[in-house]
């Protein structure tokens, strides 16, 4: 079931960008990065809606330490008005400031700890 | 709760997660993250938020806060934040601060702004009038956990020498008087003998009455982490919910609310039979007490005492999962593991039985030596980041001095009358009224004036509304200091604005006996003052009107004193070097000179500052980790419980019968109701309701329901939902939730909406020893009054 939807998902991007309905779509979230909600939409906690809209990325990120440690995805991701889909290192840096140093500086952090389990490659 | 439908949103966010899927970056404002650039410094300090101690770096730019980040190398976080300690910098610039003071002769008069002139000296003529007229009996002060150690002193020395009232108490009375009872009645003295160091050496941890992934997510962090990567490690959560902190647990014992005495006197039952007892530490360093009057008991009468206690007895009272099996499991790895450490909160605190429950654990690790070892210990979690440096430690309650002195002692008054130069005599010998007497005399009128500084018992006292007909009242004076309009404000007459974390300087000491400095970083917003400003100025027209030099003379080696800086370390230097000087929280060698130093800070005792500079003591009472240990030492074991309550000195081993709850569940109100707290959320929600990542997580509180006890009531997930006591009723939307125990219901009491303020409904019966309200148990109704509704979040 969670499968197919995440199949449907991948459709119906293809769809969108081969008939032009992507653009107006994409321009609306580039202001902010997620789409567009009411208000009241906005007091539903991210990972409520996500369980159901990107399963397996929350059952990955639920099953993570982070998840464990309930590290939300407002702490990387910021929230409405500040979200962003990639955050950038110095978000990590909030909680993993001493790795700054001791990783590799030309490169992201998610290029090893790959999100959302965030095990080391 | 969602106003749309579910499959209109999923269509909406199903472009978003193609477009992550295949790659595409979406602009990114970068406003708020934390940057490494240049023109930024960065400031150390502790977090404003729980009891962990978290310690940060608060990033500024051009006078500015942008970020918070952790402190790598502090011993108690390790560089981790929550998300609270992540966002809470947010309140330093917000629209909503108050700035100036306000005043309102009458409660029903709008507030008008007045000059801080004014401010202090109303607040200086109403609490003069009231002591004029009725002695020093007739005015309060109730203070927090969230103060400043050196806000906590001031104001306490000034009430207790100067105004001559022991009516000083703070909102730790709701959450830590039972733990403190607790320690002083087992081991002789406050706080853990151990601390955070013990659970990365841990073989099994015993959490208990405490939600650590939510109430204390950065030490819980590290329990995940030892668990983790070391899978022998047993963990055991004992708790009547399901909750996050479970699911790194090895077996989760869920039993009915108020039978964990009958839990705990099992595993002790167990440990006895199955000798697993350490006999030559219980023949070193450990007596049996019964009775209110502590009287001797021995080994075998104790284990006459429990005998009835078997694991299967136990099991049918406590109900729920447990089986006799899993308690004699939980007793075996507690009693052979390497290293246990046992964590609680709340659960076992806010009881009737609170001090009782905390003996009990104590019981299991004395029986079993689980102490004083590395990897061992008996670790009460503090709820609020100062509960125990200011309020514990530094006079905060209204039978203890500064240094841990039981305000009855002549001998201790004498002591502090000493180091404060006021004559002998002047402290009043009687206890003051604690919290729960203190809002039941504004209630009756017999309190005048009450000062109430950064907490707001409108909405976090039990059975609240009773107690907000006393505050409502025109006959009591109330001056509030705070950052945010409260539900307390609203029954202020004077509102003072006060400096926020970094916006002043002064000192946390956190769960494990560690006191850090936070350093002024930022201005405070308007015309906003430090506390201890406050407090030095409100003195000194005190001491005019009442034509009284003694409280002149309570604030006179702070006058003059620049506010930033000079006057919170000359506070602190009177504190540390006179009056915790040869106590057991000897905290001599902790000058600010010396915190300012440290990554972190320093654990008492620490007498010497060279001992200090390498953290203090690790270990109470053991030779060689504790210079107490050694500088008391009265032979030649290693251990010296040298502690101010055990004139013995040894450790008490209780024995504490089964006891019910003040109310449970019956025929007309069926259901346990348990209060909590949330990971999002602080308390009465005044800060962390104004960060928008945080009230989004979490805007507005709901009713926790087993499912099988939803399918029988007919509730749905989002539905309205009545719970209510035979005290007050809230209207809580649902969540169906495989958390509660069957025939229990959660709610948390962060909300500031009245239909969902849970403290309307929860008891304000209290502990007879420690007089800490039973917050955790009540009996209320369930029913569902209609489906899902739109809800707004709601902040004062």
């Amino acid at each position: 079931m969670k499968h197919n939807a995440h199949r449907l998902f991948r459709s119906l991007v293809a769809l969108l960008l081969a008939t032009g309905w992507a653009a107006p779509i994409l321009a609306a979230q580039s202001a902010g990065g997620h789409p567009p909600l009411s208000e009241q939409d906005q007091y539903i906690a991210c990972d409520q809606c996500h369980a159901e809209t990107t399963p397996e990325l929350h059952k990955e990120w639920f099953d993570s330490r982070h998840g464990v440690a309930m590290v939300k995805c407002y702490q990387c991701h910021g929230t409405f008005e500040t979200f962003r889909v990639t955050p950038q290192p110095q978000d990590c840096a909030a909680c993993h400031e001493n790795m700054m140093h001791k990783c590799p500086q030309d490169k992201p952090c998610w290029q090893c700890h790959v999100p959302h389990s965030f095990n080391k490659k | 709760m969602m106003a749309q439908t579910r499959r209109d949103f999923i269509k909406k966010t199903a472009a978003l997660s193609a477009a992550s899927l295949v790659g595409m970056q979406l602009p990114v404002d970068v406003n708020t993250m934390a940057r490494a650039a240049e023109d930024e410094a960065w400031h150390r300090g502790t977090c404003r938020l729980c009891g962990v101690g978290c310690r940060v770096e608060l990033g500024v730019k051009n006078g500015v806060p942008f970020a918070l980040r952790g402190v790598a190398d502090a011993r108690t976080n390790y560089g981790y934040l929550c998300m609270k300690g992540m966002h809470f910098w947010k309140c330093m610039g917000h629209k909503d601060r108050l700035t100036k003071p306000l005043y309102r002769e009458r409660k029903a008069d709008p507030f008008k702004e007045i000059s801080w002139d004014k401010a202090l000296d109303i607040a200086a003529e109403r609490f003069s009038s009231a002591v004029k007229a009725h002695g020093g009996n007739a005015v309060a002060y109730y203070g927090s956990g969230q103060c400043l150690t050196e806000e906590t002193y001031l104001f306490q020395k000034i009430m207790r020498g100067g105004l001559k009232t022991n009516n000083v108490e703070g909102n730790p009375r709701l959450c830590m008087a039972s733990a403190v009872g607790g320690y002083m009645t087992s081991f002789g003295a406050d706080e853990p003998i151990g601390g955070y160091a013990d659970l990365e050496k841990a073989h099994c941890f015993f959490i208990i009455g405490s939600n650590t992934a939510e109430a204390h997510p950065v030490l819980f962090r590290r329990i995940m982490r030892r668990k983790l990567d070391n899978p022998e490690v047993k963990v055991i959560n004992a708790d009547p919910r399901v909750s996050q902190t479970s699911r790194i647990a090895d077996k989760h014992l869920q039993f009915k609310p108020g039978t964990d005495l009958s839990l705990l006197n099992a595993m002790a039952k167990v440990i006895i039979d199955e000798k697993l007892h350490d006999q030559q530490f219980l023949g070193n360093y450990a007596v049996f007490k019964q009775g209110k009057e502590a009287k001797a008991a021995s080994f075998d009468e104790f284990a006459q005492f429990v005998a009835p206690y078997t694991p299967e007895a136990a099991a049918k009272t406590c109900g729920g999962t447990i089986t006799a099996d899993d308690i004699r499991q939980v007793a075996r790895w507690f009693a052979t593991s390497k290293g246990t450490v046992s964590l609680w909160c709340m659960g076992i605190n806010q009881r009737k039985q609170g001090v009782w429950a905390n003996n009990l654990i104590h019981n299991l690790h004395i029986l079993t030596g689980q102490l004083m070892k590395e990897g061992a210990d008996s670790l009460s979690l503090t709820g609020q980041p100062n509960a125990c440096g200011g309020v514990r430690e530094a006079g905060g309650l209204c039978h203890i001095l500064p240094g841990h002195r039981p305000v009855e002692k002549e001998k201790m008054r004498n002591q502090v009358e000493e180091a404060w130069g006021i004559p002998l005599g002047r402290i009043p010998a009687e206890p003051g009224l604690h919290t729960m007497d203190l809002f039941t005399a504004v209630n009756k009128g017999t309190v005048k004036a009450v000062w109430i500084n950064c907490t707001s018992p409108a909405q976090s006292l039990p059975n609240c509304d009773l107690y907000n007909k006393g505050l409502a009242s025109d006959d009591c004076f109330i001056v509030c200091t705070d950052i945010f309009k409260t539900r307390t404000t609203e029954y202020a007459n004077l509102i003072l604005p006060t400096a926020f974390h970094f916006e002043k300087t002064g000192v946390y000491g956190c769960t494990e006996r560690r006191s850090q400095l936070t350093r002024k970083a930022i201005k405070a917003p308007g015309e906003a003052k430090p506390e201890v400003w406050i407090a030095r100025e409100w003195a000194k027209r005190l001491a005019t009107k009442l034509n009284d030099p003694v409280i002149a003379q309570c604030v006179k080696p702070f006058d003059g004193l620049e506010e930033d800086f000079a006057l919170p370390q000359a506070i602190w230097d009177e504190y540390t070097q006179k009056l915790t000087k040869g106590r057991d929280n000897d905290l001599r060698g902790a000058s600010y000179a010396v915190l300012g130093r440290m990554a972190d800070g320093v654990q008492w005792p620490a007498p010497t500052e060279e001992f200090a500079l390498k953290g203090g003591t690790v270990k109470k009472f053991v030779k060689g980790l504790d210079p107490m240990a050694d500088s008391e030492s009265k032979n030649d074991l290693p251990y010296q419980f040298y502690g101010p309550a055990h004139e013995d000195r040894k450790l008490w081993i209780w024995l504490r019968p089964q006891a019910e709850p003040s109310e449970v569940p019956d025929a007309d109100y069926p259901f346990y109701l348990s209060t909590g707290r949330i990971i999002d959320h602080w308390h009465t929600m005044s800060m962390t309701g104004r960060i928008p990542e945080l009230l989004r997580a979490n805007p507005y509180a709901y009713v926790e329901i087993n499912p099988k006890d939803a399918a029988k009531l007919g509730i749905k997930p989002g539905d309205m939902v009545e719970v209510r006591s035979r005290r007050g009723v809230n209207l809580l939307p649902a969540k169906v939730y495989e958390g509660p125990i069957e025939g229990m219901v959660f709610v948390y009491w962060h909300d500031q909406e009245q239909t969902r303020m849970i403290n309307k409904v929860t008891k304000d019966d209290y502990d007879p020893a420690s007089k800490e309200p039973e917050f955790k148990i009540c009996a209320v109704q369930i029913q569902r009054v209609s489906g899902p509704r739109p809800l707004t979040p709601f902040l004062v």
